[in-house]
């Protein structure tokens, strides 16, 4: 047994120096090479699960902001639209309003005019019958010294009305 | 006349330590590795580049085939220092021994009045002591597993069985086993890797133009099927002796 160890070439000393350079080849390996390439396989893989995930997650709250947003948008344009429906009414209700003020106000107003037209109209004939008479009698007193009685007051009626046509003519 | 010598031709002693050419590559080995891991690790990036992508591709893979195995990922990643660095270190061994200069790059020593030729260099693993000491270093460490997951009452238990007589030959069949499992791990990788070494020998010495690159590609090829079946054997021997009680 010993020789053919011996003709093998198989020394204790030699197995002893090999099992050394194995041990320091998995030390020096295991610390410089597979701790650091596990540890970055798993750091990225890690990586990748915990993108995904956040990708995932993503995706499920974008979906659900779609969501949300869409009911927003709907109940704003419900609320526009009833707040547009109520504008309307209230502007209606408003207009008619003012159209009956604007209404009242004008026939108040017409009415008014109406009135004043009718005063100024009344003074007016007050005050061309005043000057009337004021310009028959000027007439009768010129005319009245110089004719006999009959034919005076033939003249003074021919005359007066003759005054009273120029005088309103003059007017 | 071609010289082969089945054992490592001795270059020197140191300090009563023969250096044979075996030992002398199985050191460059370790020194290539240790160098390379060492700038892997200063390189370490989350973006893999060139060096560390082939690296990584390889431990996945490597990992990948222990899950396999073992039905899990952490105890492949657990069992993975053993399995790889039998793996690398016998690749790597395998693959630098068919390299030019190693085998070849050498002296001349007369003993006994015979002038022969000492290579400098010889494939580590066309070495005994470098077969045998990685063939002990899983066997045993197969066993330390052992104990460590099942305990040692249990893991004993399965070589020394009292419990009859069939149990207590089967027990001495286990510890059998366990040496016949040095001797085959130790003895195939030495017969394929010395085998590939004289092959090349013989072929250089033939035909030494053109000829032997078809052996060098298969040596090639061996170097690396006889690394995935000393580290795989180691698995599965690591993998029953884990398992082996708790079913």
């Amino acid at each position: 047994m010993s020789d053919l160890l011996n003709h093998l070439g198989v020394d204790w000393k030699l197995l002893l120096a090999q099992v050394v350079n194995f041990a320091i080849l998995a030390f020096v390996l295991g610390k410089f090479a597979y701790k650091p390439i596990l540890g970055m396989l798993k750091k990225r893989s890690d990586d990748i699960e915990e993108g995904l995930r956040a990708s995932e997650e993503s995706k499920e709250r974008l979906s659900k902001t779609k969501i949300i947003e869409e009911e927003r948008i709907l109940a704003a344009d419900k609320k526009a639209l009833s707040m547009v429906q109520a504008a309307e009414t209230t502007a209606k209700v408003r207009g008619e309003a003012i159209m009956e003020d604007s209404k009242k106000k004008s026939e108040g107003m017409v009415e008014s005019a109406h009135k004043s037209i009718e005063q100024e109209r009344g003074r007016m004939a007050e005050e061309v019958g005043k000057e009337a008479s004021m310009f028959v009698r000027m007439g009768l007193e010129k005319v009245i010294g110089k004719m006999d009685f009959n034919e005076r007051d033939n003249a003074l009626i021919a005359e007066a009305l003759k005054e009273m046509k120029s005088a309103s003519t003059h007017k | 006349m071609l010289n082969i010598e089945i054992a490592a031709e001795k270059l020197f002693s140191f300090m009563g330590l023969p250096i044979t050419n075996g030992l002398l590559t199985s050191w460059i080995v370790v020194i290539l590795l240790v160098v390379a891991s060492y700038i892997l690790s200063r390189n370490i990036r989350k973006v893999p580049k060139m060096f560390q992508n082939i690296v990584e591709s390889g431990v996945e893979e490597l990992v990948g085939m222990m899950q396999g195995v073992l039905h899990s990922r952490k105890k492949a990643e657990k069992f993975f220092p053993l399995i790889a660095t039998i793996f690398t270190f016998v690749l790597i061994s395998n693959w630098l021994g068919i390299f030019p200069g190693v085998g070849s790059v050498g002296f001349n020593e007369v003993s006994e009045g015979v002038t022969k030729f000492v290579p400098l260099t010889r494939s580590a693993a066309a070495d005994l002591n470098f077969t045998l000491a990685i063939a002990l270093i899983s066997v045993v460490m197969v066993n330390i597993y052992a104990i460590r997951e099942l305990g040692a009452k249990i893991h004993f238990g399965k070589f020394f069985n009292f419990k009859g007589p069939i149990e207590f030959f089967v027990g001495i069949l286990e510890i059998l086993g366990e040496f016949a499992k040095v001797i085959s791990f130790s003895f195939r990788l030495f017969g394929n890797v010395f085998a590939g070494e004289v092959l090349l020998i013989i072929m250089g010495a033939l035909a030494p133009f053109l000829a032997p690159i078809p052996f060098l590609m298969l040596e090639i090829f061996v170097g690396f099927i006889q690394a995935l079946v000393f580290s795989m054997l180691t698995l599965v021997f690591l993998s029953i002796a884990v398992e082996h009680e708790a079913h």
